[in-house]
């Protein structure tokens, strides 16, 4: 599972994350959404290890990210916002090579690293060097890693963009089938979409502030509308509307 | 298009001048080229001044008819060559490295248009070549002839033609040889070339300062007979020598006849360089070349994985996974072999030369030589070892805060580093220390002394490089020497001076077993004390550099 507690990050002046008070229990799919720039990749690097907390604290699993880090991101896996890969390597070296660092036994490995590949369809390319692939193919790579050793927490920065519908369909089928078997599921999105077919529970932060978390339905009960989407929520809590007024600016052409 | 050529003017100046360190480097750079350009002008005109009497008949020797002309032509080709190396590095960034393309291309621009501005920038990038070698040596040569007055201006436009020439080629032939390799491979290649050619000049002025220091006229014209590359007629060096000869004797119809036929070689292989790149644009873009293919073969790999199953040890476990891909991405690119290629070569330079250069190991004391051999190894191991653990860490790129992800420490990474660089290096390494030592005279026994010497310090050395690398590291950095700030680099000197006097320390009390009466047990304490430095370093390399990781946050921006 995941929990926060007053989750803090502040860079100088500015606070990215601010209190925030989060729990995601295991078997869940948890739709973390926000604007650009809101603090969803903040909140995700803190919760990985790779940023530390100004206040508060995470925990993975039950263990404290930042004071006992080895054991919680053993059983992490992590897909980055950016599928940044060692372009050296090739598809199954790297594979391989992630396994190797969470001690993933060698009969085990070999298996994985083989029925990763086909399920992304990246068996074909698998012994190019990372360099060649295009970027869907490089997040197919950077989602399959994070499966390699199968975590029991799984955090992932907009892991849909760049794959192509087929990919995208198994990645969420896989979404799917690992929180049934009990892992928990941390997932940023910009997709309503997606976030609304897939995901258990939303939680929507803005300026670093959650302002919003609940299952889908019970957030659709805090609109002002009826029948409104997930889309004309997030929409109104983030002060979004104001696109309206752009739009119809476009259209009456007034804009410069 | 003016707007856009404007706007890159500004955005190219902004850079120099953005902030009060970038304007004190630029003021910097620019007193150096300043002090560089006086340098060349002088060379130059003491050159041409030098031979002036010999050309001219005043002194009785043997002249070749054409040798001022030889000599002239001799110097162009070695400046249009390094303006064709620098171009064609300078025109494959930008043409396939450059962000501004994509957008270039999707703008309402011809790609003629966006053509003229990339050869306007590879121009603008060669300026300075031009203005600090090229005008300098031309002007030189008047001088040195007591050219009229007349004749600078014509140096200027020649000096222009010097700028035209060598960047169109360089786009020619950028669009040639992308067309054949691989972008990426291209990179590594032009990587390797242009540190080969500076390792070539490197030891060229360092050991060719002291063989022409006693040379007089005569022997620089009778060097012209055997310049044989500076003769041929089609050469556009040549062309470029006959035109400035021609402005310097004030003949015009010879200027311009020169000058004419260089700019329009010079023109015709713009349009032809623009006809590939054009072509290229529009049916493999080159700015999307990176992902060409590059199959790695699957028997071989296949081979190797059967070959690990059947190991009887079988090295698997994160330093292990971290020692493999660290020597897989060193293996793999040639730009990081080539930086500690460079260094290597300028070490060996620096400490063999100066031995040959007063005749050889003869004049070294026999007692002296071992000693001066283990000097020589350290600083071979320091100069092969120290780039390529420095830029350990930054060599993970963006994909740190993946690898800072994982259940993996900061010492685990950094041993795992650290492994990764000393086992590609070790058997190179050796060889070449021990060649070294046979070149200084080196014999028997005390060959295996450097070669155990070179095994216990290089780890140590290693690790120390590795954790001055943590220090500052730039994950951002596409230049393989721009990994590590200035300050780590400086710092990694230091640490260097200090594991070296540590070392000498031991070294000492082992030379001074041979002159006490405690021979055994001073040799053995100093033997003691090397191996207790040796690892001392590899353990202090390892747990400052590991604290730091831990200390830093791991996200790349």
């Amino acid at each position: 599972m995941i929990k926060t507690e007053r989750l803090t990050k502040r860079f100088g002046r500015f606070t990215a994350v601010d209190g925030l008070d989060l729990e995601v229990v295991p078997g869940e799919i948890f739709g973390f959404l926000g604007p650009n720039g809101a603090g969803k990749t903040t909140t995700i690097r803190m919760l990985t290890g790779l940023l530390r907390p100004t206040a508060g604290c995470a925990f993975i699993g039950g263990y404290d990210i930042h004071a006992e880090p080895l054991r919680a991101k053993a059983i992490l896996g992590y897909v980055p916002d950016e599928p940044f890969l060692y372009e050296k390597l090739t598809g199954r070296e790297f594979l391989s090579f992630m396994a190797d660092l969470y001690r993933v036994d060698e009969k085990r490995r070999i298996d994985r690293v083989a029925e990763l590949l086909h399920l992304f369809g990246l068996e074909e390319r698998a012994d190019e060097l990372v360099q060649s692939y295009s970027r869907g193919m490089r997040q197919k790579l950077a989602v399959a890693a994070a499966l390699v050793h199968d975590p029991s927490v799984l955090i992932l920065d907009e892991p849909l963009t760049g794959l192509d519908p087929r990919s995208a369909r198994i990645l969420k089928d896989t979404l799917r089938m690992l929180a049934g078997r009990g892992v928990t599921v941390f997932m940023s999105t910009h997709i309503m979409e997606i976030a609304e077919r897939i995901c258990n529970r939303v939680g929507i932060i803005d300026r670093g502030r959650l302002i919003a978390c609940g299952t889908i339905d019970e957030l659709k009960g805090l609109s002002q509308k009826d029948m409104a989407s997930l889309e004309d929520l997030f929409l109104q809590l983030t002060g979004g509307t104001a696109y309206a007024e752009v739009v119809r600016s476009l259209e009456e052409g007034d804009l410069p | 298009m003016r707007q856009l050529l404007l706007w890159k003017a500004r955005i190219a100046c902004w850079n120099y001048l953005r902030s009060p360190q970038a304007r004190v480097g630029t003021a910097v750079l620019v007193l150096m080229a300043g002090a560089l350009a006086v340098m060349v002008f002088g060379a130059c005109r003491f050159l041409f001044k030098a031979v002036q009497p010999v050309l001219t008949g005043a002194t009785p020797v043997p002249v070749a008819p054409e040798g001022e002309l030889v000599l002239l032509s001799a110097l162009y080709d070695i400046g249009l060559l390094i303006l064709l190396v620098s171009g064609f590095a300078a025109a494959f960034f930008a043409l396939h490295a450059s962000s501004d393309l994509p957008l270039l291309l999707a703008a309402p621009f011809t790609v003629r248009q966006i053509f003229a501005l990339k050869f306007c920038e590879l121009a603008a990038s060669q300026l300075p070549v031009v203005l600090v070698v090229v005008l300098p040596a031309a002007c030189g040569y008047g001088a040195g002839v007591g050219a009229r007055w007349s004749f600078y201006p014509a140096a200027l436009l020649l000096s222009l033609l010097f700028l035209f020439l060598p960047t169109a080629l360089a786009v020619l032939a950028e669009a040639l040889v992308v067309r054949v390799i691989p972008p990426y491979r291209v990179r590594e290649l032009g990587a390797a070339l242009g540190t080969l050619l500076g390792i070539v000049m490197y030891a060229f002025f360092y050991l060719g300062s002291s063989y022409f220091a006693s040379w007089g006229p005569q022997e620089v014209i009778s060097l012209t007979d055997r310049l044989s590359f500076a003769k041929p007629k089609v050469s556009p060096a040549h062309w470029l020598a006959q035109a400035t000869v021609a402005a310097s004797r004030g003949s015009l119809s010879d200027f311009l006849f020169w000058g004419g036929l260089t700019a329009v070689v010079s023109f015709f292989a713009l349009v032809l360089s623009f006809l590939l790149v054009q072509e290229a644009f529009y049916t493999h873009w080159v700015g999307a070349a990176e992902t060409h293919l590059r199959l790695r073969r699957r028997p071989l790999s296949a081979v190797l994985v059967a070959n690990r199953r059947k190991s009887l040890l079988s090295l698997r476990g994160p330093l292990w996974a971290l020692a493999g891909k660290e020597m897989r991405m060193i293996c793999r690119d040639l730009r990081e072999w080539m930086e500690a290629m460079y260094m290597l070569v300028m070490m060996v330079v620096v400490t063999i030369a100066p031995a040959l250069r007063r005749g050889g190991s003869t004049l070294l004391p026999p007692e002296l030589l071992l000693y001066v051999c283990l000097g020589v190894a350290g600083a071979i191991s320091w100069a092969l070892v120290g780039p390529l653990a420095l830029g350990c860490v930054a060599r993970e790129g963006r994909s740190w805060s993946f690898l800072r992800s994982t259940p993996i420490t900061g010492e685990q990474i950094l041993k795992g580093k650290i492994m990764g660089v000393v086992a590609p290096v070790l058997a190179p390494l050796l060889a070449v220390t021990l060649a070294a030592s046979l070149l200084l005279g080196l014999r028997d026994f005390r060959l295996i002394v450097v070669a155990s010497f070179v095994l216990l310090v290089t780890p140590g050395l290693a690790a120390l490089g590795a954790w001055c690398g943590t220090l500052s590291p730039d994950f951002n950095a596409q230049n393989v020497r721009q990994r590590v700030g200035g300050a780590a680099y400086l710092f990694f000197w230091v640490v260097s001076l200090l594991y070296a006097a540590s070392l000498a320390v031991g070294v000492f009390f082992v030379a001074a077993g041979a002159w006490t009466g405690w021979r055994v047990l001073v040799r053995a304490l100093g033997l003691l004390w090397l191996v207790i430095i040796g690892v001392l370093a590899f353990v202090v390399g390892v747990v400052l550099g590991g604290r730091e990781i831990e200390r830093r946050e791991a996200c790349v921006r």
